[in-house]
């Protein structure tokens, strides 16, 4: 038999099921449409111990709409279960990212030179000598992938190449990349800060992004870096571009 | 000897009507699992208990928890676990206000937090027997599309019926049928026996349906939960489509001349009350 039982809520009691149907059914379709995209979002994460919490993200999500919206998405998917299918996904990646956040584990994931992905980032710190001799502490404590030496001639030559590279972005895109990267801030927030679509800024990082791995590639193999393109001179670009063709 | 206790966690959310728990096993089970999923309402994991002989509950997810532990138990569930489910079930729903907001309601969670002993956390002789169903044959696969088609064509025609009483039920009936067509179109093969006791559960209440029609749809809606019957099922759902598509047709014209209709003589909410076993 049990040893002890705890319950938070009033103790049991017996309801039929006329009683519970009467307390949870609602007449609003709203309610009825969102208590079935929670009950999808479960059922598709159910292996999942915390499905019902991402499920409650989700409804919450489509809650906090204008009223407008909220009946636009309801019309555009009268099905809930189609609904929960499309976006049941990134509800699962914001609840980790808030989860991991919340235990002060880092939003991001990065990938261990093992393979393994983690929470956190990559960082190395100053080293530190053992007063009695011996390993230093970095080997001690961080140093687990390669000697002290490489990494830190690793990390300078990484500064170096990113210096570079970074060079090739404008001032913008190096504060879009740094909010996004570096302090974690959501696309979708500094698109409503800026006045502009989560796709179009969404966009203008993938580029970014893309445009680094390119320079990054380039700098390694010694090469140059493009340059953002400003509007002048794309518009001389384009100018000189269209004389030539007439020519 | 000592007790071998494990904390169960237990949380319900009455909106949604989805209850999932999971034990604290710690060094009492190992950490290799298997998992059980029936059909598409439950899921449950086991691990080898490692002072007992058998599999200990790890976690589980039970959707439509109140319909489906409100009709026969779920054999897979330990009977201690099963008095824990209905306890904060039960406790979840009380505790809705029914001036409570929508989000508020959507916010509702009961927890319960229990220890109990490995023992009564073994998974039970018939537990083991319900094994995983067998993969759905390509024929059953084609007759899941069918059978959520002529389920889709039952809700739309319920749902513009005329209603004679009050749209509550007749509401939740339409989306539990849509979610039940979903559900059996989404995974081919799978049934949705929780989705199904709720369905039955709505249907018990005042509809615009009159008796014969009622218990078709509780026959249909009962065979539904078993691949062997699905023939039977699609069978029963199409024919009721097609009656209550001409119950409806002669209301409404019975309406325009002023005379009693079929769906006028559906008995009223007080008169399906308890008289409505679950069969």
């Amino acid at each position: 038999m049990s040893s002890s039982r705890r319950h938070t809520e009033s103790p049991a009691r017996t309801v039929s099921a006329r009683t519970v149907s009467a307390r949870t059914v609602s007449t609003d379709p709203t309610a009825l449409w969102t208590a079935g995209v929670m009950r999808a979002v479960a059922r598709q994460l159910r292996r999942r111990p915390d499905a019902d919490d991402v499920a409650m993200r989700v409804v919450l999500a489509v809650l906090e709409q204008p009223a407008a919206r909220l009946h636009q998405i309801m019309a555009r998917y009268p099905d809930p279960v189609a609904y929960a299918r499309m976006v049941a996904r990134h509800a699962l990646i914001d609840h980790d990212r808030c989860e991991r956040v919340q235990q002060c584990r880092g939003a991001r994931l990065f990938r261990r030179i093992d393979g393994t992905i983690e929470p956190g980032r990559t960082w190395h710190y100053g080293d530190a000598s053992v007063q009695s001799g011996g390993e230093s502490m970095f080997d001690l404590w961080a140093a687990d992938e390669a000697p002290l030496d490489d990494l830190v001639a690793d990390r300078l030559d990484a500064v170096g190449v990113l210096q570079r590279v970074l060079d090739g972005l404008d001032a913008d895109e190096r504060t879009l990349l740094h909010r996004i990267d570096g302090l974690d801030h959501r696309v979708s927030d500094i698109a409503r800060e800026r006045g502009v679509a989560r796709e179009t800024l969404s966009k203008k990082v993938s580029s970014t992004r893309l445009r680094v791995q390119t320079n990054r590639r380039a700098v390694e193999n010694g090469g140059m870096v493009a340059k953002y393109a400003t509007r002048p001179a794309r518009l001389a670009a384009a100018g000189a571009a269209h004389v030539a063709r007439r020519r | 000897m000592s007790p071998r206790l494990a904390q169960v966690h237990l949380r319900y959310r009455p909106a949604s009507d989805v209850l999932s728990g999971d034990v604290e096993l710690g060094t009492l089970a190992a950490d290799q699992s298997v998992t059980d999923t029936l059909d598409a309402d439950t899921y449950f994991e086991w691990r080898h208990s490692t002072v007992a002989d058998g599999l200990v509950l790890s976690s589980f997810q039970i959707l439509h928890a109140a319909a489906r532990l409100d009709g026969p138990p779920l054999s897979m569930l330990p009977a201690e676990v099963l008095v824990l489910a209905r306890q904060v079930i039960a406790s979840g729903t009380a505790a809705l206000r029914p001036e409570a907001t929508m989000i508020e309601r959507l916010k509702a969670k009961a927890d319960t937090t229990a220890l109990l002993t490995v023992d009564q956390l073994l998974q039970s002789s018939a537990g083991a027997v319900a094994t995983a169903p067998l993969p759905p044959t390509p024929a059953e696969q084609s007759q899941a599309g069918a059978l959520a088609a002529a389920i889709d064509q039952v809700a739309s025609v319920i749902a513009r019926l005329p209603e004679p009483v009050e749209a509550t039920r007749t509401n939740e009936l339409v989306h539990l049928a849509h979610e039940l067509a979903a559900v059996l179109r989404e995974t081919p093969g799978t049934t949705s026996p929780g989705t199904s006791a709720a369905a039955r559960r709505a249907a018990r209440y005042a509809l615009p349906l009159d008796t014969s029609s009622r218990s078709m749809l509780w026959r249909a809606l009962t065979e539904v939960d078993d691949r062997r019957h699905w023939q039977s099922a699609l069978v029963r759902f199409n024919s009721l489509a097609a009656d209550l598509d001409r119950q409806r047709v002669d209301t409404l014209r019975a309406r325009v001349r002023g005379t009693k209709s079929p769906l006028d003589d559906c008995p009223s909410a007080d008169q399906h009350t308890d008289d409505d076993s679950d069969d």
